[in-house]
């Protein structure tokens, strides 16, 4: 019964904050309060989870793995509301922005809680219409209503994918629960694999159904990108992991498909990523290329690729979303726009926020004191360790590919000159200088010791 | 009478129920490809969600369970939220700027 402490502690604050916000307007209270019952219920989570507490009663099926992902997902959000209350202060928006974001963490955490496709669709939902809403948070703003509106209608295409899928599932199988199940070249059970396979590979923008990807993340405001790129990932492969480890690896060659997926978006996300005048689009991309290694790692089933695959997710949403919050702090500054251009000598306008935006982008190409390096070497071995050469070199080649966009932004902010010759510093407050260091932190601390990290999912990833 | 026309007329294959999904399913996608009109397009998105059900009552036929059905409720009731939050952004769409065709919000290039 405890491992659903989390889950209530965040049911019960989201209905305590509606109440508050009717009393008592102010953004930070109530951002306040959210932070404060994210990280309750997130710490409260991963104690439960090193303890060993377990939940499998009614269609709820509670391990120790999802209790920690539970721990993650909503320590994330609790720093990106930290970080993100004085950006949507100062933008027109609406105070409902908070529970957006702990509805979108309370549906992901649902979501992750079962085997039952009932529940992951429901909770599925609850974090995708809430992700659609909280990109068309911005008052006033016609570009964050059309961003929204593109994500509203392919996201429901997914919807509708997962739903047929789930009927074939059925009609395969005759249950609803995602278990092993032996059924031996049934038509049914591959199309609803493939169905089940499309509809995630739409959630995490994967290559041929990436295109709300850019637009989404451009329109939102920069905070809720932060969010929506980072934290509903976690979620997302944990659940796409459930599927590598029971669905996929009945069909023969499956893999190939999730790996030829993993490629193209890989490619085309890079690739394009150069294309781009605007740092937030350019990150956009990025995300794309990064679904494409995820999808990399789960294409072959094997221990240290998968469970890599998942510390990488981890650490990679550490390093976007801190990303993403210091281009949201440097939206609050008039004139703003995330054309390159303005990053041109922001090194001498404000050192710490270029210093640490330079930081999270050799964590996201990869270098070793970074926490990602340790993902990316982690996948690199187990598709060596089970023959897949192919998807191995093409993996690095890939990798490659991707530091030169990311090296752009980093000459453009360092050794550039400003366009302006007025001298014009940036101001930046102390919220969120804490909120940023410990995104940094958190990438350093886990590149330099990963088996803190590494080894708990490594006991609880395979024993549930 | 009336029951010999309903037996006639009633679904002897479960695979028609499979094919009629199918292909409400490609009507909406391809409505959603070609209509101009805003919430056109969120009508052909309701037409795709809304297959998924006749599916889910084709496998329970063919299965005799009541599981599909159960989950075929779910299907709808988020077919019906989701609705909501596509008018939602459609009418704070016109009221900024007047727009209710999908080649005048062409703000955001793909």
């Amino acid at each position: 019964m405890k491992a659903l402490y989390p889950d209530i502690i965040v049911i019960v604050g989201i209905i305590a904050l509606i109440l508050i916000e009717l009393v008592l307007p102010s953004f930070d209270l109530i951002g306040f309060l959210g932070f404060l019952i994210s990280l309750v219920s997130g710490f409260l989570a991963i104690k439960y989870s090193l303890e060993g507490y377990t939940f499998s009663k009614w269609l709820l099926d509670i391990s120790a793995f999802s209790l920690l992902l539970k721990g993650i997902i909503y320590i994330l959000s609790a720093f990106v509301i930290f970080t993100s209350v004085s950006f949507f202060k100062s933008k027109k928006t609406f105070l409902e922005n908070v529970y957006t974001f702990l509805l979108i963490a309370l549906g992901l955490s649902i979501m992750i809680s079962s085997k039952n496709l009932v529940v992951i669709l429901s909770g599925l939902e609850l974090a995708s219409i809430s992700m659609y809403i909280a990109v068309g948070m911005l008052k006033d703003d016609y570009v964050s209503k059309e961003a929204s509106f593109k994500y509203l209608v392919l996201g429901s295409m997914a919807t509708a994918f997962f739903g047929l899928g789930s009927a074939f599932y059925i009609g395969a199988t005759s249950h609803l629960d995602i278990i092993s199940v032996s059924v031996n070249h049934n038509t049914a059970f591959a199309l609803a694999s493939l169905f089940l396979f499309v509809a995630f590979a739409l959630k995490v923008s994967a290559a041929p159904f990436h295109f709300w990807t850019p637009d989404a993340y451009e329109g939102a405001p920069t905070s809720t990108t932060a969010f929506i790129s980072t934290v509903p990932k976690i979620g997302f492969y944990a659940v796409i992991f459930l599927l590598a480890s029971y669905v996929f690896p009945i069909i023969n060659n499956f893999s190939y498909i999730v790996g030829i997926v993993g490629v193209l978006s890989m490619f085309w996300g890079n690739l394009v990523a150069y294309a781009q005048n605007s740092a937030k689009r350019m990150l956009a991309y990025s995300s794309i290329g990064h679904a494409g290694y995820f999808l990399i790692g789960f294409s072959k089933y094997n221990v240290l690729s998968v469970s890599s695959t998942m510390f990488y997710v981890i650490v990679y949403a550490f390093a976007t979303a801190g990303a993403f919050l210091v281009l949201s702090i440097l939206e609050k500054n008039e004139n703003w726009t995330h054309d390159m251009n303005n990053y041109k000598a922001l090194y001498k306008k404000n050192p710490f926020l270029a210093t640490a935006l330079g930081l999270f982008l050799f964590a996201l190409i990869g270098i070793p004191p970074f926490a990602t390096f340790v993902g990316k070497l982690g996948i690199f071995l187990g598709l060596v360790n089970s023959n897949a050469w192919f998807f191995a070199i093409l993996f690095i080649i890939g990798s490659i590919i991707a530091a030169g966009y990311y090296l752009k932004l980093i000459v453009y902010m360092f050794f550039k000159e400003p366009v302006t010759e007025e001298d014009q510093s940036l101001p930046l407050s102390l919220f969120d200088t804490i909120g940023v260091s410990v995104f940094l932190i958190s990438v350093f601390f886990f590149g330099v010791f990963p088996n803190v990290l590494f080894d708990i999912i490594l006991k609880d990833m395979f024993h549930g | 009478m009336i029951e010999g026309l309903v037996a006639k007329f009633l679904v002897q294959n479960v695979e028609q129920y499979f094919v009629l999904a199918f292909i409400l399913l490609g009507i909406g996608l391809f409505g959603m490809m070609v209509r101009k009109n805003l919430i056109t397009i969120l009508m052909s998105l309701e037409l795709a969600l809304n297959s998924v059900n006749i599916a889910f009552v084709g496998i329970d036929k063919m299965n005799s369970l009541i599981d599909g059905q159960i989950f075929a409720l779910f299907t709808i009731a988020l077919a019906a939220a989701e609705a909501a939050v596509g008018l939602g952004i459609i009418i704070s769409l016109f009221r900024l700027r007047k727009a209710e065709n999908v080649n005048e919000i062409i703000d955001l290039k793909g």
